[in-house]
């Protein structure tokens, strides 16, 4: 058979550091419990229309550092970021093709 | 007849027995329904979700897990829970036909015509995220639809290959179940059928219900009909046992989907099978060059789910 293309990727090993892609986020950042942050409906349609928003001061305390974080919204995992400590900014990562 | 002969639908009108009426259902405006993703959520909570968002979710009588929606549509394909591969959008009469494979955890699964992917999908979520759905296609281009509905859904188990349906390789081994959605509206599924009549053996070992249906006309079907009121089969699935001597498929089931086998097999021409899906034995037809078998059934569902 001439296979295409089998399951999904998960985990996007070119970048610096290896991060979830956002089918690995939504499939099982669900049980993260850390460096997740909850988006409130405003900043939710920021983040689907990858612009960068900034968070509140409640949103980044359970955040380490500046990395890649989970998003979550009303409890689901919606995809990943990056988060800067400095400003407290959050930078989309959502993918371009599902939009 | 030649006042419909411009209509995008005529060449269905041979098959339904009351072409006005048919007509006049499939230039309705769709109404949308959507099914869930049992792999990242659950019916109640879609509901819920769905519910808030001011679309009116209304559970189908004939499926434990979709929805039609009855409030407004307006950003139900950007909403975060279909971002979030939460919920699935797809036509009502296009739902039935994965449904009726019962799909089971650990099956192996093969969608010959799989592009754009929907039933796919749709089998992929009822095995689980477990077993494997080998989905084909005779044009890789169109597969590139179906790898972002499941990417969107996270579904593991899907693999695409891109073959000729007709000539689809032996060497891919033995499949629970398959499913043909050829697309006949480009007069594909009569070579399909003969290809599958020319080469019988090519699919040998396959231990399951050979599922076939006639594609859906641009999706639309008779959907908000009530039982007897419309009979256009704008999707008809056909069934045939892949081998004469194996039990009817219906011996010790009870499940909804066997209950419409049970009812069939057991010679009824028409009526509601249990899970609230109207149907209707057709007597054999020729179509596009196809004669469909004797033992050919309409299904379609119902508004009311009216049980038997």
């Amino acid at each position: 058979m001439r296979r295409r293309h089998t399951g999904l990727p998960l985990l996007h090993t070119r970048s610096k550091v290896p991060r979830l892609t956002t089918e690995g986020a939504t499939l099982f950042g669900g049980r993260a419990t850390r460096n997740r942050v909850r988006l409130t409906p405003e900043q939710l349609d920021r983040y689907i229309a990858r612009a960068s928003l900034v968070l509140t001061e409640d949103q980044s305390v359970s955040l380490d550092a500046s990395g890649v974080v989970l998003v979550d919204f009303d409890r689901a995992i919606v995809g990943n970021g990056f988060y800067r400590a400095a400003d407290r900014s959050l930078e989309s990562y959502f993918p371009k093709k599902w939009l | 007849m030649t006042y419909f002969s411009d209509h995008p639908f005529h060449r269905y009108l041979s098959l339904v027995e009351n072409p006005g009426q048919f007509l006049t259902f499939v230039d309705r405006p769709l109404e949308r329904f959507v099914w869930t993703n049992t792999i990242k959520t659950d019916p109640k909570r879609l509901f819920q979700i769905l519910e808030r968002g001011g679309f009116a979710p209304q559970l189908l009588p004939w499926h434990p897990a979709a929805f039609r929606i009855t409030g407004h549509h307006k950003g139900l394909g950007s909403h975060w829970a279909f971002m979030a591969g939460f919920f699935h959008i797809q036509e009502a009469s296009s739902i039935i036909p994965a449904m009726l494979m019962d799909v089971r955890p650990g099956m192996r699964v093969l969608d010959l015509c799989a592009a754009p992917g929907n039933k796919t999908a749709q089998a992929a979520v009822a095995l689980g995220n477990r077993g494997t759905v080998i989905a084909n296609d005779a044009v890789s281009g169109r597969l590139s639809a179906l790898r972002s509905t499941a990417a969107r859904l996270g579904l593991l188990n899907i693999t695409t290959v891109c073959h000729d349906g007709t000539r689809f390789p032996r060497q891919a081994g033995p499949f629970d179940r398959v499913m043909v959605d050829a697309p006949c509206s480009r007069g594909w599924f009569p070579s399909i059928c003969q290809g599958f009549g020319s080469a019988p053996d090519s699919l040998d070992g396959t231990d399951g219900p050979f599922t076939r249906t006639f594609a859906t006309p641009s999706g639309s079907g008779p959907i908000s009909t009530t039982p007897g009121a419309s009979l256009s089969p704008s999707l008809s699935a056909c069934f045939r046992r892949r081998r004469q001597n194996r039990e009817p498929l219906t011996a010790g089931r009870t499940d909804s989907s066997r209950n419409y086998w049970k009812r069939s097999v057991g010679g009824a021409t028409s009526g509601i099978c249990g899970n609230g899906l109207a149907f209707q034995n057709r007597p054999s037809r020729v179509w596009t060059g196809y004669t469909t078998d004797p033992d050919t059934f309409s299904l379609w569902p119902t508004t009311t789910g009216c049980r038997p």
